[in-house]
Formats: C-alpha cells, sequence, structure tokens
C-alpha cells in the first residue's frame, strides 16, 4: 500500500512539474494585433438591461402607434355601431315595432 | 488620458462607453495570465487562436460582468472553459492523438519512479520524456476529465476553485476529480 502511495506521489511530482514546464514555451505578440484588430471591427458594445427596463422602454416606443389604432379602431367600431344602428331602423323601423307590440298582453 | 495605473473597472466602464481602444491596455495587463493558462492546456500551436478567441469572448461579455469577482478571475475562467470547449470540439472530431506510449518513455518513467529524492523527481518533471508520457495520459481522458485532473491534481486548486472557475455544480467536480484520477492511474497502470 505504501508503495503505490509513493509510486502515486512521484508521478504527480513529475506530471506537475511538467505540465507547469510547458509555462515557458514563448509565444509571439501578433495575436494582440489581430485581436485588437476583431475587436475594432464588432459591433459596440450594450449594457446588459434588465427586465422591467426592457419593457418600459417597448412602451414608450409603442405608445404613439397604440394610441393611434386604439383611435382608429374606436372610430371604426363607433361607425360599424352607427350603420348597424342605421340597418335596424332602416329595416326594421320603430312605427311596426310600436305596432308589433301593440299585439303582446301584458 | 489614463493614469499610470489605471483601475479595472475605470477601463472597463470607458471600454463600455465606447472607448474601444482602451481594451487593449487590459489585453496587455491580463496576457500572460491568459497565456499561462492556455500553454499548459492546449498544443502549443494552438495557443495564439485561442487566446484570440478568449479576448473576444471577454470583451464580448463585459457589460454582462458583475464586478462581483476581481477581473483576473472571470478572465482566468473563460480561458479555462475555452480550454475545455477546444478539447470537446476535438474530441467529438475525433481528432485527438491516443497512440500507445513509446517503449523508451515506459522504461524511463520506472526509471524515474524509483528515484528516492523528490528534487530529482522535480527536474524529471522538465525531460521531454515527461512531457510526452503526460501529453499522452491526458489524451485518453475525455475533456471534463482532462480538465479537472488539470486544476486538482496537477495545479493543486481545491473543489470548491474548480467549481467557480468551470462554472460546475462542486458534487460534479469532486465525482470527476475521484473518477479521473482513478482513470490516470489506470492508464499509467500505478496499480501494479
Amino acid at each position: 500500500m505504501d508503495d503505490f502511495r509513493n509510486r502515486h506521489k512521484k508521478m504527480r511530482i513529475i506530471l506537475s512539474s511538467s505540465f507547469k514546464e510547458k509555462e515557458k514555451l514563448k509565444v509571439s505578440n501578433k495575436w494582440k494585433d489581430e485581436t485588437m484588430a476583431k475587436i475594432r471591427g464588432l459591433r459596440p458594445l450594450t449594457p446588459v438591461q434588465l427586465p422591467y427596463f426592457i419593457l418600459e422602454q417597448i412602451f414608450f416606443r409603442f405608445t404613439t402607434a397604440v394610441t393611434l389604432s386604439l383611435i382608429i379602431g374606436l372610430g371604426f367600431l363607433e361607425s360599424i355601431d352607427e350603420h348597424e344602428a342605421y340597418q335596424v331602423f332602416y329595416e326594421e323601423p320603430l312605427d311596426e315595432y310600436l305596432n308589433d307590440s301593440k299585439r303582446i298582453d301584458i | 488620458m489614463l493614469r499610470k495605473d489605471p483601475d479595472d473597472n475605470e477601463l472597463i466602464d470607458r471600454i463600455l462607453k465606447g472607448e474601444v481602444n482602451i481594451y487593449r491596455f487590459l489585453l496587455n495587463k491580463y496576457e500572460p495570465v491568459v497565456l499561462k493558462i492556455l500553454k499548459k492546456r492546449l498544443p502549443f500551436e494552438q495557443v495564439e487562436e485561442v487566446a484570440q478567441v478568449v479576448f473576444i469572448k471577454a470583451y464580448e461579455s463585459l457589460p454582462s460582468y458583475r464586478r462581483q469577482s476581481c477581473f483576473k478571475n472571470w478572465l482566468s475562467s473563460i480561458a479555462i472553459r475555452s480550454c475545455y470547449d477546444f478539447w470537446r470540439v476535438r474530441y467529438k472530431k475525433k481528432e485527438v492523438n491516443i497512440s500507445s506510449i513509446a517503449e523508451k518513455d515506459k522504461e524511463w518513467l520506472d526509471k524515474a519512479l524509483l528515484e528516492q529524492s523528490f528534487d530529482v523527481l522535480t527536474k524529471k518533471g522538465q525531460e521531454s520524456e515527461a512531457r510526452e508520457i503526460l501529453e499522452w495520459a491526458l489524451n485518453k481522458l475525455c475533456p471534463e476529465d482532462k480538465t479537472v485532473l488539470e486544476l486538482i491534481y496537477l495545479e493543486g486548486f481545491s473543489n470548491k476553485e474548480a467549481s467557480d472557475l468551470l462554472g460546475w455544480g462542486i458534487a460534479k467536480v469532486k465525482v470527476r476529480s475521484f473518477r479521473s484520477r482513478k482513470k490516470l492511474e489506470k492508464i499509467l497502470n500505478l496499480n501494479y
């Protein structure tokens, strides 16, 4: 058991030293210029936005559009109502309705 | 104008405001940290390419940098995860060379393990045979095991530190660490 532990410890020292040794390899500086060139080519950074902030922005962005569509929609609904009321009165005049109502026994 | 030794947070604020060229200061300052991580973990010819990836990833992630940990740790974490991604892609493509260990390296290892002095062992680790054995053994492991083994077994990080750097749960790191050590023992035939 001790022999196994000893071998294991020795192996760890050898491998760790070898792993650390790789740090000493030299790398040129060209990659730094290339990295900066690529970064300059990227679109500007935008700060991370919180959900409520995004919602608020969406709300303000679409306020005009929503108000306009509400006005148009309501106007349209009103004209439909008027048209329907006109149709009802035209097809079934009030006099006839009143005449019919006379037949109703209370 | 920048002060002689500007604070990282000050630099980051200016980068976020659109002064992209300020990033060069961070790149110069933390280049040794990143290269140290990459050189140990990657094939030498890949180091420059992955270093670019690391700094570009860090730049793109700057808006989400929370400043709870120092910039060095945050960048180290990106570098380690990039190495892990590199090996994962290679492993998937089956580009990892797992040829058998050379007979001369095996003999060298047996002799080295008979050494009594630990100082000699450290020097032995700097020999080319040791490097070949290390590469060969690490290439036999899957990317997860390899990454955890490098952090904990070879560099001496704690489970908690490894967990923070990798963004994995501590239980996963513990299990991986145990398994990878067992696998390494088997690969290097240490159980005889």
